[in-house]
């Protein structure tokens, strides 16, 4: 690590333990009540109290994200491939794709609870949801934006249909894939969490999002800090690990990363 | 076009009685009468006529937008026109783009590879893939075997374009496109891998069509040099009497610079 690296690192970390700090100090001097903000110990102090709750919570919600994710990415490749394919299905199709990204998430969740029920099935549906549309706008647009000079070179030595989709089209969307999934990757928390939070209330599929709603009801404020954080963690842990996928698929390819 | 005279120049070392026979047997490689040539609203080519006897380098220089790219494009096969005669006698062309165009996805071997992978697809069977052939095209370009296996984003410009020249020549084509292929370049460059190229391509004789719009450097390499109009046809048709073997010596010729005068002559009257 050079200098810069270590200021990087450390400059951040100093400035939250500063923040504490205050926090700390500001809640003993102050005397704030508890409901309001709870002092950092006491937060810590509760979170360790639950630790085996909210760490299985914690599985639960990246599990529930993980497999939204999977279907995501499999669903949106499928519907990109469709829309390179079928120029008929893209005019007609395409546009809702692009206008359904603007619905919000919270309004379409109670839908999805009356058509898929309420567990862990339409916690994943509402993470689907939310995460499909970046990787079917970039892998649409990975396979259809390809080289002219390319094509022609394929065209030249008359390349059939498949060829032209795995040795151009396929690979040259790839960055655009990796792109789109970064995207999709901090998304699929916040419908992880807001699924949970409307139908994740079965007792053996509990995560941060139905923490969040029964610690907010029972006043039990350090909890929903502790969800609230450890929630924020493992956005940050998605989209760290699906970045780093991607950038280890990236090093063979010559394009930095694409922006969606 | 007297072929019997142009054997002779370009391979003094056959008699003439041979080279009136080679010219009764040689044929056209490409036949054209009338094109047409009809992009989007825009008629880019009119009423194009051109012949091109087999193992000739043939230069089409005019200015930009004058549809030069269109008529290599369509001669390739690429772009689809109208002709009232269009007999075209090559099996396997080439085409070096002016971009090197490689798959920033595959390795030098790969890109290099990829139209036998093309060709061997067709029938269903798996590509045949003679590796001794395939370095020894490689290696004609100028090209070392420890870059074999490094990605075009680890090349500069020139070694992408030697890649880019490899993967033409690999099929072993009986015709090589060009459009302007080394202008992104640097002078010095340029005349390097033009020097390469010429010499390929006058060793297995190899039919040349090369789109430009540096005079001095189609002079250099052609036996020939089409001049084109804006109105997208052929206005002069210029055959070129340098020596076969071309040295950079000849760049100081009178002969030669006499003909890049005519060529730049030409080239004026064809932008009025």
């Amino acid at each position: 690590m050079s200098r810069k690296d270590i200021r990087q690192f450390v400059l951040p970390v100093l400035f939250l333990i500063f923040v504490l700090l205050v926090w700390q100090l500001a809640d003993y001097m102050f005397e704030i009540k508890r409901i309001i903000l709870p002092s950092p110990l006491e937060i810590a102090e509760e979170s360790w109290k639950k630790l085996d709750d909210l760490m299985k919570a914690t599985f639960v919600t990246g599990l529930a994200a993980l497999s939204g994710f999977a279907i995501s990415i499999c669903l949106g490749v499928t519907l990109a491939l469709l829309f390179s394919i079928s120029k008929l299905a893209k005019q007609s199709i395409y546009p809702y794709m692009i206008l359904l990204q603007t619905v919000p998430i919270v309004a379409i969740a109670p839908l999805v609870i009356i058509w898929f029920g309420g567990g862990l099935s339409s916690v994943v549906v509402i993470v689907t949801v939310i995460s499909i549309f970046p990787v079917v706008t970039n892998v649409t647009t990975g396979l259809t934006t390809v080289d002219v000079g390319l094509t022609e070179l394929m065209h030249l030595y008359q390349a059939s249909r498949s060829d032209l989709l795995f040795k151009l089209k396929l690979p040259n969307a790839v960055p655009y894939l990796l792109s789109g999934a970064r995207i999709s990757s901090g998304l699929t928390i916040v419908g992880a969490v807001v699924g949970e939070y409307m139908a994740g209330h079965d007792i053996d599929s509990r995560g941060l999002g139905y923490f969040i709603f029964m610690s907010n009801q029972n006043f039990q404020v350090e909890v929903l800090y502790a969800s609230i954080l450890l929630s924020t963690l493992l956005g940050i842990l998605m989209v760290g690990l699906t970045a780093l996928v991607g950038k280890t698929i990236l090093s063979r390819w010559a394009y930095p990363l694409h922006q969606g | 076009m007297d072929y019997a005279v142009y054997y002779k120049s370009r391979w003094p070392e056959i008699s003439s009685s041979h080279t009136v026979q080679i010219a009764k047997l040689v044929k056209n490689i490409i036949e054209l009468s009338s094109l047409n040539v009809t992009l989007g609203k825009s008629d880019i080519l009119r009423d194009l006529s051109l012949q091109i006897p087999a193992a000739q380098w043939c230069s089409i220089v005019g200015p930009s937008g004058c549809g030069k790219s269109t008529l290599l494009r369509a001669l390739a096969g690429l772009i689809e026109g109208t002709a009232e005669k269009n007999v075209t006698d090559f099996k396997t062309p080439a085409f070096v783009f002016q971009d090197p165009t490689l798959m920033p996805w595959r390795t030098v071997r790969d890109n290099v590879v990829l139209p036998l992978e093309l060709k061997g697809s067709g029938d269903g069977r798996r590509p045949r893939i003679d590796m001794p052939s395939i370095q020894e095209t490689i290696e004609s370009v100028g090209l070392n075997s420890e870059d074999l296996f490094k990605f075009p984003r680890q090349l500069s410009g020139g070694m992408r374009m030697r890649v880019s020249m490899a993967r033409a020549l690999v099929t072993k084509p009986d015709i090589l496109f060009m459009d302007e292929p080394f202008a992104a370049l640097d002078e010095l460059l340029r005349q390097q891998l033009n020097q390469l190229i010429h010499e390929i391509c006058q060793t297995q004789r190899l039919t040349t069509l090369f789109v430009t719009h540096n005079v001095s450097e189609a002079v250099y390499l052609s036996d020939r040099i089409l001049v084109m109009n804006f109105e997208g046809t052929i206005v002069s048709d210029l055959e070129i009497s340098l020596p076969p073997q071309r040295t950079p010596e000849l760049r100081g010729s009178a002969l030669y610079i006499s003909q890049v005068n005519e060529v730049t002559l030409r080239l004026q009257e064809a932008m009025q």
